[in-house]
């Protein structure tokens, strides 16, 4: 079998609250396959977000290995933390999290800053990722111009717009009606069946978590593998 | 330059907060242009003086006249190489006021040879020599008055009374290009010292001040103080300054400008920087969200400094390019006003090197504390 992608060894989190602290995760065993879209489940509290953020990079580990696209990222110095994130993670957040000042375009096209593409080349990107969640029409827009779906959209082309090895997704739909939930998730389904994306997602419902090709449940910090029921 | 748009963004996220805080930066700055090219006319005005030219004076006062019989001892005098006497002439023309033009009575020849430089071109000192009551203009009094060679300019002086009448009917015989950096001579009148030392009524036989030109300027102490020890304890003593020196003590009179200046800007400046610090500090906290979106899609730390300090430089450097645009469009009015030539260059440059510092120490404290970021935290809204 194949390395994983993603591979989680005895993680542990505690957090300090004032004197207290506080262990979110107890020895995570994770492991997720390239291709693969997995869905986290679980109440609230239960470290779901925690455990995200360890695989995206945003925080380490009190104890424990994570191993991300074949390097180990809990021992990397912040700097190089952040260049590997820009490398190998896109990011989509329940609240969209896009720039309030800057065009759909900007939006997207912020991740390419990082690399050395000509500025001609940033833009043909940006367009080419606004294209595929279909919203070339707005890309002169600013996110106060765009519905909630549209927002969480632009914020999709910006997670793929540097053709990153994982997308990491925190309740991409919470904030979204019905309808939107349902066109924003095949999307990612698309991301992941068509584009080869590797996605791990975070969401409370269990209609979203459906369109995942795993889900797994946390519960008070500890990892519960569940089979999978009306995957679509 | 791939992020100047991002910084640019930054700048302008509430236009309107903005916009008040680029006019007070501004202000500032216009304020500092403005001021610091005053105090750089004044001491360019004292640094642009002759090394080797004294001035002898009353050591009463200096409007108090001395005879003229003391020439022949000053140019007698070991050390000195020339000297001509002069008669402050100061009038107006065309006008009730008591002046608006800078004048002085000299002896053509003995002047020629004693100021050290080519101000008043040769032929407009012979063409003085060969008129009585020739005066020889500057360029910009002549354009002001839209005076030619020829035209006849009657002039009233501020001391002395024409023993003929009130005016003094000059005729002006020559038209100087103005000398910015000689202050003394470089923009006035000249008239015939004879014409008017033997047409006034009172102080016949007497000179203002003596200019004396020594013939080693690094001797020119010495010989000031062999001029006025052969003068002592005489009913008409002297007091000999290098014209440098007259030019500092005259500025002193009116008070420690400089300090004033600086002390002034110091305000304005220590106000200005809790002013744009804490609309750096507001505009950081109130990004905060955003910035960890930044660090989420990969900017390290020093990139997210860097951009907060890149935004307080560009809105400090963009006000005070405007500010300091400003103060050098109305230098010349300083020159018009008060007389004093601006040296535009280092006051820019010094005003430009100032709105960098004042960037970097307004925006380092948001921009370290936006380096510091947790994202997990700024995320999570804690």
């Amino acid at each position: 079998m194949a390395e994983p992608l993603v591979n989680l060894r005895s993680v542990v989190k505690r957090y300090r609250r004032g004197r207290e602290v506080v262990e979110v995760l107890h020895s995570i065993d994770l492991e997720v396959q390239a291709g693969e879209f997995l869905a986290l489940m679980g109440p609230s509290g239960s470290g779901k977000t925690t455990l995200l953020n360890l695989i995206g990079g945003l925080d380490r580990p009190t104890a424990g290995e994570v191993v991300v696209a074949g390097e180990r990222i809990d021992d990397l110095s912040g700097g190089e933390l952040a260049r590997w994130r820009a490398r190998h993670v896109g990011f989509i957040f329940q609240f969209y999290n896009l720039m309030p000042t800057l065009s759909a375009e900007a939006n997207v096209e912020l991740p390419l800053l990082l690399t050395n593409l000509s500025g001609g080349q940033r833009k043909r990107n940006a367009a080419a990722a606004l294209a595929l969640v279909g919203l070339t029409d707005r890309a002169r827009h600013r996110p106060g111009e765009l519905s909630g779906g549209q927002q969480q959209r632009v914020a999709i082309a910006r997670a793929i717009v540097a053709d990153p090895t994982l997308l990491i997704c925190d309740e991409p739909t919470g904030d979204l009606d019905r309808e939107t939930t349902e066109d924003i998730l095949r999307l990612l389904q698309l991301l992941n069946r068509e584009q080869g994306k590797t996605l791990v997602m975070v969401t409370h419902d269990p209609k979203a978590a459906s369109f995942a090709s795993r889900v797994v449940h946390l519960d008070k910090g500890l990892l519960v593998d569940a089979p999978l029921e009306g995957a679509a | 330059m791939k992020f100047l748009h991002l910084v640019w963004v930054g700048v302008w996220r509430k236009p309107g907060r903005a916009l008040l805080t680029l006019a007070s930066v501004i202000n500032a700055f216009l304020l500092f242009g403005l001021l610091q090219g005053f105090v750089s006319g004044m001491n360019g005005a004292v640094a642009d003086t002759h090394a080797d030219v004294l001035v002898t004076a009353s050591r009463v006062s200096q409007l108090e006249p001395l005879p003229i019989s003391q020439l022949p001892t000053i140019r007698a005098t070991p050390g000195v190489r020339a000297a001509t006497p002069v008669i402050i002439f100061h009038g107006a023309f065309r006008t009730q006021a008591a002046v608006n033009v800078r004048g002085f009575a000299v002896d053509p020849v003995s002047f020629d040879a004693t100021i050290p430089d080519e101000t008043i071109p040769a032929a407009d000192v012979a063409a003085l020599e060969h008129t009585r009551n020739g005066v020889v203009l500057p360029a910009r009094l002549a354009a002001l008055f839209r005076l030619k060679v020829g035209d006849a300019m009657p002039l009233k002086s501020l001391l002395w009374v024409n023993r003929d009448g009130q005016a003094w009917p000059q005729q002006v015989v020559g038209v100087y290009q103005s000398n910015a950096h000689d202050t003394l001579f470089g923009a006035a009148l000249l008239a015939n010292f004879d014409y008017v030392d033997q047409g006034r009524t009172q102080s016949n036989g007497t000179a203002s001040l003596y200019m004396v030109r020594v013939a080693d300027p690094s001797a020119a102490s010495q010989v000031a103080s062999r001029i006025d020890a052969q003068f002592a304890n005489s009913p008409n003593e002297t007091k000999t300054e290098s014209e440098r020196q007259l030019a500092a003590d005259s500025i002193k009179q009116i008070g420690d400008i400089g300090f004033v200046v600086s002390a002034i800007t110091g305000a304005v400046f220590f106000a200005l920087l809790f002013s744009v610090g804490a609309m750096m500090m507001q505009s950081v906290r109130e990004r905060t969200p955003e910035l960890a979106v930044l660090k989420t899609l990969g900017f390290t730390d020093s990139a997210v400094l860097t951009l907060i300090v890149a935004e307080s430089l560009v809105m400090c450097l963009f006000a005070a390019a405007i500010g300091l645009g400003l103060a050098a469009m109305l230098f010349p009015l300083i020159r018009v006003g008060i007389g004093f030539n601006v040296h535009a260059a280092p006051v820019l440059l010094v005003g430009l090197l100032l709105a960098v510092g004042l960037a970097l120490v307004s925006g380092l404290p948001p921009a370290i504390r936006g380096m510091r970021l947790s994202i997990v935290d700024a995320l999570a809204g804690r």
